[in-house]
């Protein structure tokens, strides 16, 4: 082989190479088709008892079968319906407290103190308290996810308010803007990125609360069916489960909270 | 109008040492007043009591025969950072300060157009602010300032942030604009050559080594009158009053 062809084909190879680092898709088919094999191979040496770890495709079927069936369906609504009313509830709670945070050292001293402390209580450790307070109710739920929930986006809200630049508000000021005018046309907009990725982590904390409160109080919904299933033993239904509460994570900050922070910050100019 | 500062001091909350003390200034109508000196002179808490975000801790400053006490729209501002609204696109924010003045928004983007043609960025009106320059953006702040028809226009350090050539783009298109619409401006610089170029008349600040509780005070005030646009090399003598009265 002459020695201009053997730099062709390296040239070859670094252009495939680099391809490939381009597309993500193949990448990620790659990965977890990898996973799989491996779980198919454990399951096919029998390692693990078959109701203990049952194969990709009796996985798949029982998904697949699930949404069918519609209680899966209906399940994920439930669950949506729940973690959308907290949500909302919990960011509007936050944005609240962090502007009074932010404007008064009193509530800074006090709420403000006080969050850092909640932030380090998971969710699960709300359950007892929620259960006597409540009962096996839908508030019990909502209760833990709020909670949870609100954390971020107080804490987001704060410090947006803390990082604006004094000429802005000085400019806004000496063009006529005052007190609640301030607010809703300059303070507001101005927390904006910093707001985003809040409610993008306060998206996550309550996804996660909601189905540590379903599976503890109960309530229909994802995670009681986690905990139907793990009751009769059904360990397909099991991990057909925490697949749909992986999908769905993975979908919301995707498909919402990626691209609205992409055209903050095309907006603001950053990156 | 006539803006008076009658014996204006600022002190430090609970410490005993002035900012600057005893300042008396009048600024007449369609006035270019340059507030020169380095930095940490009080130049700009001056600027901040005039615009009515300070208020001085004695004496009073007098706007319209009316007491300065908090912003108003008849005393906007220009900073050297911008301070545009990234939210808004260029000719929103040149609006924004219409919105409390007219209920019409075609009307306010009518004005708001005429003055952002003043400041030649009329095909940029639907830009997004970080899509500009640093020049850019200063034109969009000026515009924004000098569309409520202020009477005085308060620039802190404008140019300070733009390249020597853009500075000079700008001190001219300001001027040109000044000697259209004729507000009174308060123009903050630590440039002797900017001051030379742009001011009717000159205030020189300094640190203040007399007296160690105050910070800065006035060392003099220069009166130029040569015409428009001005050549540095006939201000000679003014230069070197000005280098004088810094030392």
């Amino acid at each position: 082989m002459s020695e201009q062809n053997k730099t062709r084909i390296t040239v070859a190879q670094a252009d495939y190479s680099r391809k490939f680092v381009k597309n993500i898709f193949l990448q990620r088919v790659i990965f977890f088709g990898l996973i799989i094999f491996i779980w198919q191979t454990i399951v096919f040496f029998e390692i693990y008892p078959q109701y203990l770890l049952p194969s990709p495709l009796k996985v798949l079927h029982t998904l697949l079968f699930g949404f069918f069936e519609a209680s899966y369906t209906q399940a994920i609504c439930e669950s949506l319906r729940r973690v959308i009313f907290g949500y909302v509830l919990a960011s509007s709670v936050g944005v609240f407290c962090g502007l009074l945070i932010a404007r008064y050292r009193f509530f800074d001293n006090t709420i403000g103190a006080s969050l850092t402390a909640l932030q380090s209580i998971p969710s699960v450790a709300w359950v007892p308290l929620a259960l006597l307070w409540f009962g096996i109710s839908e508030a019990a739920v909502l209760f833990i996810v709020v909670l949870e929930a609100f954390i971020p986006s107080a804490l987001g809200t704060r410090t947006g308010v803390h990082t604006i630049p004094k000429e802005i508000i000085r400019a806004a000021q000496a063009l006529g803007a005052c007190s609640l005018d301030l607010y809703i046309r300059v303070i507001f907009p101005s927390i904006i990125p910093n707001l985003i990725s809040s409610l993008r982590l306060s998206w996550a904390f309550a996804w996660r609360a909601l189905i540590a409160g379903e599976l503890f109080v109960s309530g229909f919904g994802i995670g009681q069916q986690l905990e139907l299933a793990r009751s009769l033993g059904d360990m397909a239904q099991v991990i057909s489960m925490i697949v749909i509460i992986a999908i769905f994570g993975y979908i919301t900050d995707e498909l919402v909270f990626r691209n609205l922070e992409k055209r903050v910050q095309r907006v603001w100019g950053f990156n | 109008m006539t803006v008076i500062f009658e014996n204006v001091s600022l002190k430090f909350p609970e410490k005993n040492i002035f900012v600057v003390k005893d300042i008396n200034l009048q600024i007449a109508k369609g006035e270019f007043v340059c507030l020169l000196g380095p930095s940490g002179c009080g130049k700009s808490s001056l600027l901040s009591m005039l615009a009515g975000f300070n208020q001085a801790s004695q004496g009073h400053i007098l706007m319209n025969h009316n007491l300065v006490n908090k912003p108003d729209l008849n005393r906007t501002l220009v900073f050297q950072e911008y301070a545009l609204f990234p939210w808004l696109n260029v000719i929103q924010n040149v609006a924004f300060g219409l919105k409390n003045i007219i209920r019409n928004r075609d009307e306010r983007y009518l004005i708001a157009s005429r003055y952002l043609k003043m400041v030649g960025l009329l095909n940029y009106a639907r830009s997004q602010v970080s899509e500009l320059s640093g020049g850019m953006k200063q034109r969009v702040a000026i515009a924004r300032a000098l569309a409520v028809k202020p009477e005085l226009l308060l620039m802190d350090e404008p140019f300070g942030a733009l390249d020597d050539k853009t500075r000079l783009d700008m001190q001219s298109l300001l001027i040109e604009i000044w000697q259209d619409l004729k507000p009174s401006v308060v123009f903050v610089t630590h440039s002797v050559d900017e001051a030379l170029l742009l001011a009717d008349r000159i205030i020189v600040m300094d640190t203040n080594e007399q007296d160690a509780n105050v910070i800065g005070s006035i060392k003099t005030e220069i009166k130029i009158n040569s015409p428009r646009p001005r050549n540095l090399e006939l201000l000679e003598d003014e230069k070197s009053k000005i280098k004088l009265a810094l030392h």
